[in-house]
């Protein structure tokens, strides 16, 4: 089961460890689990099928990319295939939701 | 009494290499013990003895042990004491004992008289590398003789040399790699002598400033800070799994174990916290440059490097190969996050330093923000230009934006950018490169403007123990007006949308921005 990785950045007024704690728990009630928190954002994990059908977008797997003459390649992983709504429970707090694409090594 | 020989599928092979005594580090651990190259004159026995009313052994018995069967060959003490007493009378030690069993040492000469055999030595085959605790060890040969004495023979169930023990926690170590990089036949510099050198670190160094006290976090692919390099260099350094992350030991691309050296080079006594990203067995389960920023923060760094990035242009994601050099006009969706995100941390006063891109359009090195690390190329007789490997560009999505604020020390594109010897974690991606060097040795040339960026970290590192006071905007200003102006050469053609090389010039410039940093200049002006 792949495994996607969302940054969910969350409003200037709502960057507080309440709110941060709040948004963690109507995530994990959509089956999302918080792995890190930032200043202003939060990171959060689940499978493919609930982010599908959480947000009714599909999701592409990218395959890793070997060191080349540019750069040092970059891992595999997941993208989606176009805007991602924000949860209706989660509106009051978040600005945006997104599918972290994998970075390349410079 | 068995006699057995090394056989099949065994720990020992029959390797006839010359026999040899020096001995060397072969468990790639620093302090290991070096392995016996020469089997030890002592043996190690294990001695079984009788079963009760000298019923055979647990050996003689020839049947499965089994925990019922094992009490019922419980020996009686009595005949247990005899036995001893005879194998203490042939000169054997005995070291332990158990309910069933007894461990024993005994010369290889006495060994041989009391059972009447010649014992040849057996050497482990080098090449199945399997860490053991003995290289070669003695056992009766195929042909061997066996005649024990009768006293004993009657006493004792079997009596076996032990074989040396293999480590299982390291069954297939890798040699250690040298702290000493090899030679190649090509203009290259390296850590830390070159870099300090080149980077006007070392009066900075001398003057006493090293970047003690302030903490660093880079965020990359792992850290295999196990090298020798790093040990040798006395780095103290801290390695920290980002969510989904593994092995916080291992580095199978190489990339940020490489790049740390450039870091380290220049600031070696800052507080590094590697932030791995890489899930060594499953690499889609690793972290998100988000998540590794997020990590970051929690350790309150100072500095945070990271020579990571996007590209900006249309690209196919299965290839990574570029579609148009048209520039995006917008940030994507996907990536809003992490811009808030260093926009939060820049504003909390943390230095963040990102790479300009390697004929990338990067972000986040695009970022007003951050300071954009762009390169320069010093050849062999110390002239600069801009490098034609490193991208500059202005922004469309941040108007007005020119990357890359600054430089450090990158190689060209005509040989890809192989400049600067770096230690990487044996075998891994970046030790396969075509690059003089030899696979596996954990050594490659690389550099990119992802080196940059660790150097200018470094750099930064250094000014904020000096002043620790500085916000990040002022530590892009010190760096950027204290920097050696570069006037030749221009840069990747790549990044410049479709208008070709920008090329450096007198003062700020398109290509290289200030120039090339000066540390010292900067640690003075502080």
């Amino acid at each position: 089961m792949s495994a996607v990785t969302l940054a969910v950045v969350l409003k200037r007024e709502k960057r507080t460890p309440e709110d941060c704690a709040r948004v963690a728990e109507i995530a994990r009630s959509l089956g999302f689990e918080t792995t890190a928190r930032g200043l202003a954002t939060l990171s959060l994990r689940g499978s493919k099928e609930t982010f599908e059908k959480t947000f009714g977008t599909s999701l592409k797997q990218v395959p890793s990319l070997a060191p080349s003459e540019q750069d040092a390649g970059a891992p595999p992983g997941l993208v989606a295939e176009g805007n991602i709504p924000v949860p209706s429970d989660l509106q009051d707090y978040v600005d945006s939701v997104s599918v972290v694409p994998p970075a390349r090594r410079l | 009494m068995a006699k057995k020989k090394p056989g099949k599928g065994g720990s020992a092979g029959r390797s006839e290499r010359p026999r040899q005594a020096t001995k060397k580090r072969t468990g790639g651990q620093k302090g290991a013990k070096a392995k016996q190259t020469v089997p030890g004159e002592e043996l190690r026995i294990a001695i079984t003895f009788p079963g009760p009313g000298a019923q055979p052994g647990p050996v003689a018995t020839g049947a499965r042990m089994s925990a019922g069967l094992v009490r019922n060959l419980v020996p009686e003490e009595r005949s247990v004491g005899q036995a001893i007493e005879r194998l203490q009378r042939a000169g054997f030690r005995i070291t332990t004992r158990g309910r069933l069993t007894a461990s024993a040492r005994i010369n290889r000469k006495t060994f041989e008289k009391v059972f009447g055999t010649t014992l040849s030595e057996f050497k482990l085959d080098e090449s199945l590398a399997i860490n053991c605790q003995a290289r070669s060890f003695y056992f009766p040969g195929a042909d061997a003789a066996w005649n024990p004495d009768p006293e004993l023979k009657s006493l004792i169930d079997e009596a076996y040399i032990q074989w040396p023990h293999i480590y299982l926690n390291q069954r297939f170590p890798v040699p250690p790699p040298s702290p000493i990089p090899p030679r190649v036949d090509y203009h290259h510099l390296r850590v830390p002598g070159d870099l300090n050198l080149l980077l006007n670190v070392s009066e900075v160094h001398r003057a006493g400033t090293t970047g003690r006290g302030v903490t660093v976090a880079m965020i990359d692919s792992g850290f295999a800070h196990g090298h020798t390099y790093f040990d040798e260099s006395g780095y103290l350094t801290t390695t920290v799994l980002a969510p989904g992350a593994s092995h916080a030991d291992r580095d199978g691309n190489g990339h940020g174990t490489g790049e740390s050296a450039n870091l380290l080079a220049v600031a070696p006594d800052v507080t590094f916290v590697g932030i791995k990203l890489d899930n060594e067995n499953d690499a889609s389960l690793g972290a998100s440059v988000l998540e590794g920023l997020q990590e970051a923060l929690s350790h309150n760094p100072q500095v945070i490097s990271v020579s990571l990035g996007y590209d900006l242009c249309p690209t196919d994601p299965f290839t990574g190969a570029r579609i148009s050099n048209n520039h995006l006009p917008q940030l994507p969706n996907s990536l809003v996050a992490l811009e808030a995100e260093i926009e939060a941390a820049v504003d909390a006063g943390v230095v963040v330093v990102f790479s300009a891109g390697n004929g990338h359009v990067a972000f986040p090195g695009m970022m007003p923000e951050v300071i954009s690390a762009g390169g320069v190329f010093v050849d062999e007789d110390g002239s600069m230009r801009a490098s034609d490997y490193a991208s500059a560009f202005v922004s469309k999505i941040y108007p007005g934006r020119i990357v890359p604020d600054l430089c450090g020390l990158v190689g060209e594109a005509a040989n890809g950018a192989s400049y600067i010897m770096l230690p990487v974690d044996p075998g891994c991606e970046l030790d396969q490169l075509n690059d003089g060097t030899t696979a596996g040795e954990g050594w490659g040339v690389f550099s990119g403007t992802s080196a940059a960026a660790p150097q200018l970290a470094g750099v930064c590192a250094l000014l904020l123990e000096k002043d620790p006071s500085l916000t990040p905007g002022d530590v892009k200003s010190v760096l950027r007006r204290s920097s050696r102006d570069v006037v030749l050469g221009s840069s990747n053609p790549a990044s410049n949308e479709n208008n070709g090389p920008i090329p450096a010039g007198f003062g700020n410039d398109g290509a290289t921005g200030a120039g090339l940093v000066d540390a010292f200049e900067a640690w003075r002006q502080v």
